[in-house]
């Protein structure tokens, strides 16, 4: 018999399909089209996939999270990690994201949409600034829209508030909703039950409270807090978070998760909230051993497919971390993490503009690949430097754990010694060095008889190429009658290097480069200062007037960290001797070269013809040896 | 829970092809077309199914009947696991048909208005075409070929989601 099945029917059919399943429905036929793309069945689907989640008591609720990035630097051969865009919020299947200062998107990762919002009207110098916002993203069933909320702390009169502006996706305007005498604690709202939610602080009594915020009344309530002798939460615990767990807002400490944890049964019923037992996340769920840890099951989506957005900047060489698409985890890390769905809302609500799309480059094969080519390439670093035991780097040691660890200790030494950074240390860290890059550069620029903003300029260091690199020697010992050292002798090949070392000598340097042989000093630390490393640049820029310093690392067996903070003009930069520093009696003695090209050859070079020199120098930082001259 | 033969009201269908099957009307009830037509006291005679074959129709009573012996969900808040996983087995094994008998079975469903069948024939369609290409599903499901888009836009929509047909 086999008729075609009629419409309703269709409907039913489609509405058990996933996001990517539907998108290449579309092409099935008209009526499957012009169904899929409907208003009423996008919204159908939507419920479905929110119930399933709700009810799947196996798994439990997805969660979305940012793929964490790391990026090759070509010219030095090494990976940074790119860590400022968070997600605001998601519901619906939308995620709103913030990817450096107030700017803000709302994303679809499903379907690959991207809807830039106009930038909120508060005024963000730094990423200091940046911490003190805080943000909150929902949905608003009563005119079917969705909101953004952005609050920054002002002083008014003397008293610090936090004022909030809203935006609609529909009216895709800022509007002012009001000031409130709290001051931001948790930076996202935790969506719950149509409002949002975040610790605040009150700026008089100083004492933390729950504020939400209705998305659709746009009013401020106070929440109360458990009732309970066992609940405490004081002003020097800065480690509570909110979060969802089973539809229901809870409060925990993320150090002792799950341990802590208040679970609000009955939304904004003081008397409902209770504590969660350690096992009872587990009890009724299914489980799996892993690692000798109970884990539930859990989904979790990161933002990857849609990181490939030129929003991002994402490059085809980018590895991801957390880049599959569901994984399973221990619910309890993610509570405080957006539940997600996936859905075929768009974020362009008022309809989609033209080549909204986000098509894969055809260069790149699609995510897998490109992880893949990346791994291959660590692997020949890898052999290339099978005698990398002087030095260990971040960059280069796979695992995740190793690496977030090494951040840490290194964070951990840098607060030491050059005083507290931040929360997001290395950012702001950077922003500070390249602001003491700029005034050297000044008193450099002066002393060349130049105006004393020259290096000011876009192509030199107004987009400066800067790295800052986590070095720890191990604690070998060197020994250079059998060429063995914690770094080989080079110079750096930038414009300068400025360098954070430890109480553990290590740093000579070489006076004058010419000399036969050569005389090695130490240079003794500072606590707390920088040594200024001339680079090969500047040699180049100002005719041999400024040499650039040949130095090495000669490790005695104690452990030894250090931060070098390469500085380097951007790519378009040509490099030649500048006026000022030549005349017909003092000729260019070195020839000048495009930026670009300096790293191209850099890299070629130092990988091939040096292959000698990093043999000796069994080190994997050596290759930082200058360019090589063109002629 | 079954209801023994001699002791229930029983009800008779009749298929498209002229066959007549008796069954209890306990079974009868599960859908909810049939149930209606018993409230309103018109299910005395024979029902005549002029659009269900009897291939069909013997699949779908199968069907109410293992549901109709199982345990209902809000009888019971505790029902035993045992029967909720030996009924997930039977809907599993139920659904192992060709496509066009499903397809059959999902609109007489809908006709006698089945929730559960049609959920699961549904479910059962939508994993058959999961990951197939647009070519694949209109062969499965014998789509419409005055339905199809112009080659225009049917590329238009490939690209568009181009990353959907990795």
């Amino acid at each position: 018999m086999a008729e075609v099945v009629p419409f309703d029917l269709v409907e039913q059919i489609l509405l058990r399909l996933g996001v990517k399943d539907l998108l290449r429905c579309k092409s099935v036929c008209k009526l499957w089209q012009s169904l899929i793309l409907s208003y009423r069945f996008v919204k159908y689907h939507m419920n479905h996939a929110n119930n399933k989640d709700n009810n799947n008591k196996e798994i439990g609720h997805r969660r979305i999270l940012m793929p964490e990035i790391y990026r090759m630097n070509m010219a030095y051969d090494m990976w940074y990690y790119m860590n400022s865009w968070q997600i605001v919020g998601s519901s619906n299947g939308l995620v709103c994201v913030t990817p450096v200062d107030a700017q803000v998107y709302v994303a679809n990762p499903s379907i690959r949409e991207v809807k830039d919002l106009p930038t909120p009207p508060i005024c963000i110098r730094n990423e200091e600034d940046r911490k003190d916002l805080c943000w909150g993203f929902g949905y608003d069933s009563s005119i079917d829209d969705y909101k953004v909320v952005i609050g920054v702390v002002v002083v008014v009169e003397g008293k610090y508030l936090t004022r909030f502006q809203l935006l609609t996706l529909k009216s895709n305007t800022w509007k002012f909703i009001g000031d409130l005498k709290y001051t931001s604690f948790s930076t996202f709202a935790s969506l719950c039950n149509g409002s949002l939610h975040w610790i605040m602080k009150d700026s008089i009594t100083k004492k933390w409270a729950i504020i939400s915020f209705n998305l659709s009344q746009e009013k401020f309530k106070e929440i109360s807090q458990p009732d309970d002798s066992r609940y405490a939460f004081d002003s020097t615990d800065i480690s509570r978070k909110l979060g969802i767990v089973e539809g229901c807002l809870c409060i925990f400490n993320v150090e002792t998760v799950p341990n802590n944890t208040w679970v609000m049964k009955n939304y904004n019923v003081s008397s409902s909230w209770e504590l969660l037992p350690y096992d009872c996340l587990y009890n009724t769920r299914k489980y799996i051993e892993q690692d000798d840890h109970m884990y539930r099951c859990s989904y979790i989506r990161t933002m990857y497919d849609i990181a490939y957005k030129p929003i991002f900047n994402i490059q085809p060489n980018d590895v991801f971390y957390n880049d599959k698409d569901i994984y399973l985890s221990k619910t309890t890390a993610h509570m405080g993490d957006p539940i997600f769905v996936e859905s075929l809302v768009s974020p362009h609500v008022n309809g989609r503009p033209k080549q909204v799309y986000l098509g894969l480059e055809k260069t790149t094969n699609g995510p897998r690949r490109v992880v893949e080519s990346v791994r291959a390439r660590l692997c020949i670093n890898k052999w290339r430097h099978p005698w990398d035991l002087t030095t260990t780097s971040f960059v280069f040691s796979h695992h995740r754990n190793a690496t977030i660890e090494f951040k840490i200790r290194h964070l951990a030494w840098m607060e030491a010694n050059y005083g507290k950074i931040s929360s997001n240390g290395y950012n702001s860290f950077c922003l500070i060095l390249r602001e003491v890059v700029r005034k050297i550069a000044r008193l450099i620029a002066l002393a060349l008889d130049l105006e004393a903003n020259f290096f000011d300029r876009p192509e030199f260091l107004g987009r400066p190429i800067a790295v800052l690199r986590l070095l720890h020697y191990e604690g070998q010992v060197s020994d250079p009658t059998k060429g063995m050292y914690g770094a080989g002798a080079h110079s750096d090949y930038g414009l300068v290097t400025l360098l954070a070392t430890d109480c553990v000598s290590g740093l000579q340097i070489c006076k004058d480069k010419d000399a036969k042989p050569q005389v090695w000093e130490d240079v003794k630390p500072l606590k707390g200062a920088f040594v200024v490393n001339l680079g090969d640049m500047l040699e180049r820029w100002s005719n041999r007037i400024f040499r650039s310093t040949l130095h090495r690392v000669l490790v005695n067996g104690q452990e030894r960290y250090s931060i070098p903070f390469f500085v380097e003009p951007s790519h378009d930069c040509v490099v030649e001797c500048l006026p000022t520093c030549q005349s017909k009696l003092n000729p260019p003695k070195i020839p000048f070269y495009l930026m670009s090209i300096a790293c191209l050859v850099g890299v070629v070079y130092i990988s091939t013809v040096l292959g000698f020199l990093l043999s000796s120098a069994k080190s994997t930082f050596f290759r930082d040896i200058g360019i090589p001259m063109l002629i | 829970m079954s209801t023994s033969s001699s002791s229930s009201k029983k009800i008779v269908l009749k298929s498209a092809d002229n066959e007549t099957f008796e069954i209890d009307e306990i079974v009868a009830l599960e859908s909810q077309a049939i149930k209606n037509m018993i409230e309103d006291e018109c299910a005395d005679n024979v029902i005549p199914l002029g659009n269900i074959d009897s291939k069909t129709l013997s699949k779908i009573i199968e069907y109410c009947k293992k549901h109709a012996e199982s345990p209902k969900k809000d009888d019971n808040a505790d029902i035993d696991e045992k029967a909720v996983e030996d009924l997930k087995s039977f809907d599993a094994e139920f659904a192992k048909v060709d496509m066009p008998l499903i397809q059959d079975i999902l609109m007489a469903a809908n006709f006698l208005n089945i929730d559960n069948l049609i959920g699961l024939m549904c479910r059962t369609i939508a994993d058959r075409i999961k990951g197939k290409t647009p070519e694949e599903i209109r062969k499965i499901l014998n789509i419409n070929k005055n339905d199809l888009l112009s080659p225009e836009q049917e590329a238009k929509a490939r690209e568009e989601n181009s990353w959907a047909f990795d």
